[in-house]
């Protein structure tokens, strides 16, 4: 398995490259952070789902001595990678242009926030294919703006005001929570997507 | 003599096309040739055997272990080819085999690099993305004979080849099978390929198996026959698989040789069947009942 | 030894195998005790399939042309029927022997073994 992660690594090394080179162009011109690590966790985690989506390349792993329970789960690990190197890549470039360190907050926030968004995406993605995730994505915003719309107009309200109690509780409690629930999702997430691309037919 | 591959009542369906009762066995250091026409099932078999696919019902054992426990002991020793590109098209094939290398227990670099020299293959030059579909087969082959493995199976393997490299690799085909360790599988609807190598014959036809045997017995088995269409009547028409008529006469496929022979005897011509005749009559005799025009 | 096989002939291949190789042996050319190629060698230097040398060398043996000993190979027998039988016997006691003490390793009585001979010849027949 952990040769998996390593032909992830090595597949998408000069993706990755040239993604941080856009990041640091990106912070230089001082884009927020936790907008472009969101950005970049996603576009690097979808793309690192999309190499092995293609059918020649299921045919593949599938016939190497790996079960599809380590290719799943290699999946979920290079994912985690991936996202810890955006974060790193953001450290640097903090370091570089502003001499300071990038506040822990918002790291942690990417980090979490990026991994919620894995959980979501791998699962809709094995079960259908990675191109639906953005039809997920369209669709739930759809559902977000009728329901707002036909049945619960205030509902932004309602969420900027758990937002605001969420955030009142402090960036420590608030971090140990969201942890917690990323845990457990991501954990539920990474079951599921076991389960889906096991009966799996290619 | 022992069995590396077994099938027993396997069954898969798809909306439009069925693998139905499937059961075969396939002998340790022998070359099974696995033939029918396209679209008979012998991909879908093929990834039965790979557990790239699972059966509704049945079982698959290979080397007597079934997928379910034992997947990557089974997979350490199977070499794959397949009809299709596999592969990472922007990587070169050194980069490829170092990706691949660490994955078996078994891997022999000295062997990759003999047998990538006797393809003459680019290692670094080309990407895979713009190898041929020979190349990409002699690439797909360089790295499934390179980890020792016990059991090659293959999905049309000559299909991209020209007829030099075709001669070559049967003859590698026999070097692996020196050893008597080793056991090949391998479909292919270029039957002239069969007649050099192939041990056992399994033969599908509709997602069914037509027969399992030892190559030499089809020649003893099955006949064509032709004579004047006076010959044929009821009865005798039973005797064939298929039988094609003409204004000039008629020619017929039988599997009960000797019977026809000596129903027939100085009346007809008798012709050895190829595998090709018998593919083509079976395909038509279950399309249209016996006779055919 | 020489073989040339036609891949158009009526005659099947191993037919054609097994009519050179037991021409060459009635001509003495191959002399008694003589070590034939391996089926697996002659298969890949004939360019056919191993089962037709296999089959070709069933057929040579059946024909008290050759005898086969397993690990070893396949030898050209001598043209003597009870110098056939005899070596065959030999095998045979050796074979036995070697059961024998196997049986006696693990306290297996001779009736057992006998028992078990029984069951095995009338299994094969």
């Amino acid at each position: 398995m952990y040769q998996l992660v390593k032909k992830d690594l090595i597949i998408h090394k000069k993706m990755l490259m040239f993604m941080f080179l856009v990041l640091l162009i990106y912070m230089y011109i001082d884009i927020p952070i936790i907008f472009l690590g969101l950005l970049f966790s996603m576009t690097l985690t979808l793309n690192l789902f999309s190499t092995d989506e293609k059918r020649h390349a299921q045919m593949l792993l599938s016939s190497l001595p790996f079960t599809r329970k380590e290719i799943v789960s290699s999946k979920y690990i290079s994912a985690i990678l991936f996202i810890l190197l955006i974060v790193l890549a953001i450290t640097g470039g903090s370091l570089l242009f502003q001499q300071v360190l990038p506040n822990g907050f918002h790291l942690l926030m990417i980090a979490i926030g990026s991994l919620f968004v894995v959980s979501f995406m791998y699962p809709v993605a094995y079960k259908f294919t990675s191109k639906y995730v953005n039809i997920t994505f369209f669709t739930c915003f759809g559902l977000y703006l009728a329901i707002i719309m036909f049945f619960i107009p205030n509902l932004n309200d309602q969420i900027r005001e758990t937002f605001t109690k969420i955030m009142n509780l402090g960036e420590s409690q608030l971090i140990l929570y969201a942890g917690l629930i990323l845990v457990i999702t991501y954990i539920l997430s990474w079951l599921l997507s076991i389960r889906i691309y096991e009966k799996k037919v290619f | 003599m022992e069995s590396i591959i077994q099938f027993t009542n396997v069954n898969k369906a798809f909306n439009d096309f069925a693998i139905k009762n499937l059961t075969f066995e396939i002998k340790k250091g022998f070359v099974t040739g696995f033939v029918g026409a396209n679209g008979t099932g012998k991909s879908t078999a093929i990834k039965l055997l790979m557990n790239l696919l699972q059966p509704d019902s049945g079982e698959v054992k290979v080397f007597g272990l079934n997928y379910k426990d034992h997947e990557k002991v089974i997979k350490q020793k199977i070499g794959f080819v397949y009809d299709d590109h596999v592969f990472y098209e922007h990587l070169t094939l050194q980069e490829m085999k170092n990706l691949i290398q660490p994955v078996y227990t078994q891997w022999d670099d000295e062997l990759f690099y003999k047998y990538v020299e006797q393809f003459q293959l680019p290692l670094k030059k080309k990407k895979l993305k713009t190898f041929s579909k020979g190349m990409m087969m002699k690439a797909s082959l360089a790295i499934a004979l390179s980890h020792h493995a016990e059991l090659i199976i293959m999905d049309e393997p000559t299909a991209g080849l020209d007829p030099v490299f075709r001669r070559e690799f049967l003859n590698l085909l026999h070097e692996i099978v020196q050893d008597g360790e080793k056991t090949i599988f391998f479909s292919t609807h270029i039957t002239s390929d069969l007649d050099r190598i192939a041990d056992y014959i399994v033969f599908l036809h509709n997602g069914e198996l037509i027969f399992m045997h030892e190559f030499y017995t089809i020649a003893e088995k099955y006949v064509l026959v032709k004579g004047g269409l006076d010959l044929l009547d009821p009865d005798t028409e039973k005797e064939f698989i298929a039988i094609r008529k003409t204004k000039m006469g008629f020619e017929g496929l039988s599997s009960n040789k000797g019977r026809v022979m000596q129903l027939f005897g100085d009346l007809a011509l008798y012709e050895t069947a190829t595998l090709e005749d018998i593919m083509f009559y079976t395909k038509k005799g279950g399309e249209k009942g016996v006779s055919i025009s | 030894m020489q073989i040339l096989i036609a891949h158009n002939s009526k005659e099947p291949i191993y037919e054609q195998i097994f009519h050179q190789i037991k021409k060459s042996i009635l001509a003495n050319e191959l002399p008694a005790g003589y070590a034939l190629p391996s089926m697996r060698n002659m298969a890949k230097d004939l360019e056919v399939s191993v089962i037709t040398t296999k089959r070709a060398y069933e057929e040579l043996e059946k024909a008290g042309l050759i005898y086969s000993v397993v690990g070893k190979g396949s030898f050209v027998s001598e043209q003597n029927i009870e110098m056939i039988i005899e070596r065959k016997q030999k095998v045979i006691e050796e074979q036995l022997s070697q059961a024998i003490k196997n049986s006696k390793e693990i306290g297996l009585s001779l009736d057992e073994l006998k028992e078990i001979m029984t069951l095995l010849y009338e299994e094969m027949d």
